[in-house]
């Protein structure tokens, strides 16, 4: 008796501890989508020659690991091409998306900091909410873009990490004053997972995974 | 006998003109209908905070009106893990008139190209852009950049949703893809409405 009296309220501290960590995630925090095969379990991301620059260096790709250690779910990789490396089978493309083997508008020159993009297994592109075989990463190679922050390095790493959550299916975060935690620049939470560049004008841009980021990751792949 | 055919048979052709009328209406009231609409892309863009920091990245700052309906180029580019061409960007262009010049070295009445990330694949409305698209005689105060390359001399909203504004009073065309046409972004938080109202006080856009 005094056994099931202990799981019982264990059971109720578990579902206070989790219900309080999901306080942090709201509905739209997170995309439906899912990967075939599971894919998030083991991420392979390939950073093609034309993504590495002297600012866009191995440091600021293998920023993405970040999100290790967060969700059993989630693990990812990051390989760094190089010169005659053969193709791996099932990783993940990061491309500059100013060109190299991509020929992109160039809109994206200052317009865009990253692009995550979304593939079914035919190779049509589809939106986040769907079925998803496989994910590309377009990031803006252009360290004027960066120049203007006091830490470029920083600014250029929490770039990579806002696109790599996309490819984990996390959301820009919804804005809402009204919920817990979204108090920042008109209802936002501090999050790596908001739009723009982590500088004094905009609080709510963290250069890290924060507990509003990670609780959107457990809830999205589980804990 | 014949008369009650007769009869019935004008009846049934005016249901079908009054059908036919009401349909035409709400294609004209609705365009876009029929199209499953795709936000494509997420990522992420350079976020201004206030009405200066816009105003000093921006090349021209104009009120201008969309003369024509848009053009829309495709890119495919080879994706190798798929071993073939996969659309890659789906760009489209427009004109504006020039009526009201707030910056940049433009003059009233001149027409600039303004391009945008959205366009449409069979069925589907394909967009990487918050922005509604361009539409004819719609007006607009834009906050523009210029592109350079391909789209040399083009220009295009800076920051997105947040280099482009309606007029006040101003009535614009109502599509399938929003409810939110006098804004001109598809969900409402895409709005900037802490810089629009810094816009309202600061400009005269009557």
């Amino acid at each position: 008796m005094k056994k099931r009296v202990i799981a019982f309220l264990s059971c109720i501290v578990v579902g206070i501890l989790s219900s309080a960590q999901s306080v942090y995630a709201h509905n739209g925090d997170v995309f439906k989508g899912s990967y075939v095969l599971d894919r998030q379990k083991n991420l392979k991301l390939r950073i093609s020659m034309s993504a590495q620059t002297s600012l866009m260096n191995r440091e600021v790709y293998e920023s993405a690991l970040k999100w290790n250690d967060i969700s059993s779910n989630v693990h990812i990789t990051v390989i760094m091409e190089t010169p005659g490396m053969p193709s791996i089978a099932d990783t993940m493309g990061v491309y500059d998306g100013r060109g190299g083997n991509l020929s992109e508008p160039d809109i994206f020159e200052s317009n865009q900091l990253g692009l995550t993009r979304y593939y079914d297994s035919n190779g049509k592109r589809i939106s986040r909410d769907g079925k998803i075989s496989y994910a590309e990463i377009l990031v803006n190679t252009n360290a004027a873009i960066y120049d203007k922050l006091l830490n470029k390095k920083e600014a250029a790493s929490m770039n990579f990490v806002h696109e790599t959550g996309h490819v984990l299916m996390l959301a820009h975060p919804v804005q809402n004053p009204a919920l817990d935690y979204h108090k920042y620049n008109g209802g936002r939470p501090y999050a790596v997972m908001n739009q723009g560049l982590p500088t004094y004008g905009y609080p709510q841009v963290a250069p890290n995974p924060t507990s509003h980021d990670i609780c959107c990751l457990q809830g999205k792949w589980g804990v | 006998m014949k008369k009650n055919i007769f009869i019935l048979l004008i009846e049934t052709m005016c249901v079908f003109l009054l059908a036919s009328c009401s349909n035409a209406d709400t294609a004209n009231k609705e365009l876009f209908s029929g199209y499953e609409f795709k936000k494509l892309d997420e990522g992420n863009r350079p976020v201004y905070n206030s009405l200066d920091e816009l105003e000093n990245e921006c090349d021209i700052i104009v009120v201008g009106t969309f003369t024509g309906d848009a053009r829309q180029d495709e890119v495919y580019t080879y994706e190798e893990s798929f071993g073939k061409d996969v659309l890659s960007f789906i760009i489209s262009q427009n004109d504006i008139e020039v009526s009201k010049i707030i910056k940049g070295n433009v003059k009233v009445g001149d027409k600039i190209s303004v391009i945008q990330l959205y366009g449409t694949v069979d069925t589907k409305f394909m967009t990487n852009s918050n922005l509604t698209p361009m539409l004819k005689d719609d007006k607009w105060l834009f906050f523009l950049s210029e592109s350079n390359g391909d789209y040399s001399g083009a220009y295009y909203c800076t920051g997105d949703n947040d280099g482009r504004y309606p007029l006040e009073n101003f009535s614009y065309r109502k599509t399938a893809l929003t409810d939110n046409e006098n804004l001109g972004v598809y969900n409402k938080e895409d709005f900037r409405e802490d810089i629009y109202k810094e816009i309202l006080k600061k400009y005269d856009l009557k």
